[in-house]
């Protein structure tokens, strides 16, 4: 069945036959119906079935040659892992023409598999994984590829294989825990600067990471653990690169013109950034990070309000409402029974999510 | 720079570095020198590369005084009398002026070479593994002349 674009299309063409619009007109009409939110949606739809189809067939290859390895020749290893890469850089070019969403994906699998191969040549010399160097490597490639291919997938990858180098980094210096504090300082980071230069997909993975990784903070052991950790020379260096990236985009995120809440959110990365320091040299306690999880939660839904982004305001609805039932049942299981604890808890979730989800509807269908 | 010559360029680049890093490979094993080392044993599982053989080398006890994780360190080889094993008993954090020697890192109170796992499939991994255990296991590693050690197989006596 022809689409609602499409038949509107239609139409315009023989209104513009029959000489009731002119033939301007119906091209203006057409157009008027090519970009809706619906259009926009089906190829964020295709987009993703498109990545996940990618993703699939990487994991397929890898799968399948690490499954054959064995019997693989050394240099037919490396000539599989070489002709794949280029094969799907050319393909997704090829094919970048005329499907660009499948295009695209094809250009990611490419820069999957070369993440793949720096993995994979290590294991045919026996090489211990210093994985650090591999996925700086790959971030390089990844962030080259944004840029030239103006990709927020490949600059999504890049954030997500520079994470994986500061995990690998810091485990490898022994300084696993300093990751309670570098990982959410990156994401402020990443919000930061995607905010600054507009690069959605870095502003989400930023805020969700700060979000997912303060709430540990919130409960006493941990506070209390990075406060005690004693974190060496690559911990320390590594945090203070990280927050100082955090804070120079801030800066530039402050200075930015034509986004009303941009002082405010700068403000909030380096409120975050400070409270994270401050978490390293001294026990700032539950209560503390609990107030600035909420704060910070609260700060998201004004500013999604504002800024008319429905998915930040939902982020800190559920940020709000994940906080109000841990520490529900924090507090109701050391008083009473657990059964009942987990009954009238159970019963304040779900009344908050009803007042929760009803307020976004409200906030999200707003006029204007 | 267009955008599609710097897509060829990030193309080609992306086709080369994998090449390098085996070429850079196959030149220590091609021209490095060939050395056996004793090998103890140890056993976790990589979830990157499925299925290999921990290792560890009695050379890597020599840890300098000093030092941190992180620090590279030297150690020079000799051979142990007459045969053709190689060892080592000492450490430095300066490059020796000749001789052969094998370049590690300072992890977890041992020097760790780059060549502490070997990939096997399951059946080899569980032979190496009780070969391991009685200690009848050593390590061909190529070394180039900056000290970079390649494992290239383990023999069994």
């Amino acid at each position: 069945m022809a689409s609602f674009e499409q038949r509107i299309a239609a139409e315009a063409e023989s209104w513009a036959d029959e000489g009731l619009v002119s033939r301007e007109q119906a091209d203006a009409i057409r157009a008027r119906y090519v970009d809706t939110e619906r259009v926009r949606r089906r190829d964020r739809f295709v987009q993703t079935l498109a990545f996940v189809g990618a993703i699939g067939i990487g994991l397929g290859v890898i799968l399948f040659v690490a499954a054959n390895w064995d019997a693989i020749p050394r240099f037919a290893r490396l000539a599989v892992l070489v002709a794949g890469i280029v094969a799907f850089y050319v393909g997704g070019d090829r094919l970048s023409r005329s499907r660009p969403r499948v295009g695209h994906a094809l250009l990611l699998l490419g820069c999957l598999l070369f993440g793949a191969s720096l993995f994979l040549v290590g294991q045919m010399f026996n090489v211990s994984p210093h994985q650090s160097l591999a996925f700086l490597l790959w971030t390089a490639a990844a962030a080259a590829g944004a840029v030239v291919l103006r990709s927020e997938p490949f600059a999504a990858l890049a954030a997500i294989t520079f994470a994986g180098w500061i995990v690998y980094e810091l485990a490898d210096a022994e300084a696993g825990e300093a990751l309670v504090v570098a990982l959410p300082v990156y994401g402020v980071a990443l919000y930061a600067g995607g905010t600054r230069f507009g690069l959605e997909v870095l502003r989400r993975l930023g805020a969700a990471t700060v979000f997912a990784l303060l709430f540990p903070l919130t409960f006493g052991d941990v506070g209390d653990e990075v406060a005690d950790a004693a974190t060496g020379g690559t911990a320390v260096a590594a945090i203070v690169a990280l927050a100082a990236a955090a804070v120079a985009l801030a800066a530039a995120l402050a200075l930015m013109r034509g986004r009303a809440t941009a002082p405010w959110e700068a403000g909030a990365c380096v409120a975050v950034v400070a409270l994270l320091g401050v978490a390293t040299a001294v026990d700032v306690g539950p209560l503390v990070a609990n107030v600035a999880l909420v704060a910070l939660a609260l700060g998201a839904v004004a500013v999604g309000y504002a800024a008319g982004e429905s998915w930040l305001a939902g982020l800190g609805i559920v940020a709000l409402a994940v906080e109000a039932a841990v520490r529900f049942f924090d507090f109701f299981e050391r008083i009473m029974p657990r059964s009942i604890a987990f009954l009238v808890g159970g019963v304040f979730v779900l009344a908050l999510a009803w007042a929760l989800e009803r307020n976004r509807d409200r906030l999200v269908r707003r006029p204007g | 720079m267009t955008r599609r010559t710097a897509f060829w360029v990030l193309v080609a680049l992306q086709a080369l570095v994998p090449v390098a890093m085996a070429g850079l490979r196959e030149a220590d094993v091609a021209f490095g020198q060939h050395v056996l080392l004793r090998v103890e044993p140890v056993d976790p599982r990589d979830p990157f590369r499925g299925q290999y053989v921990a290792l560890r080398y009695s050379i890597g006890a020599y840890v300098p005084s000093g030092t941190t994780t992180g620090t590279r360190v030297y150690v020079p080889l000799h051979r142990e009398g007459d045969g053709d094993v190689w060892t080592g008993t000492v450490a430095t954090t300066s490059r020796p002026d000749g001789g052969t020697y094998i370049r590690g890192q300072v992890r977890g109170g041992r020097i760790e070479f780059g060549i502490e796992q070997y990939y096997a499939d399951e059946d080899e991994a569980r032979e190496l593994g009780t070969a391991l255990a009685e200690r009848r296991v050593y390590a061909d590693v190529a070394i180039g002349s900056t000290g970079r050690a390649t494992l290239t197989r383990l023999v069994v006596r």
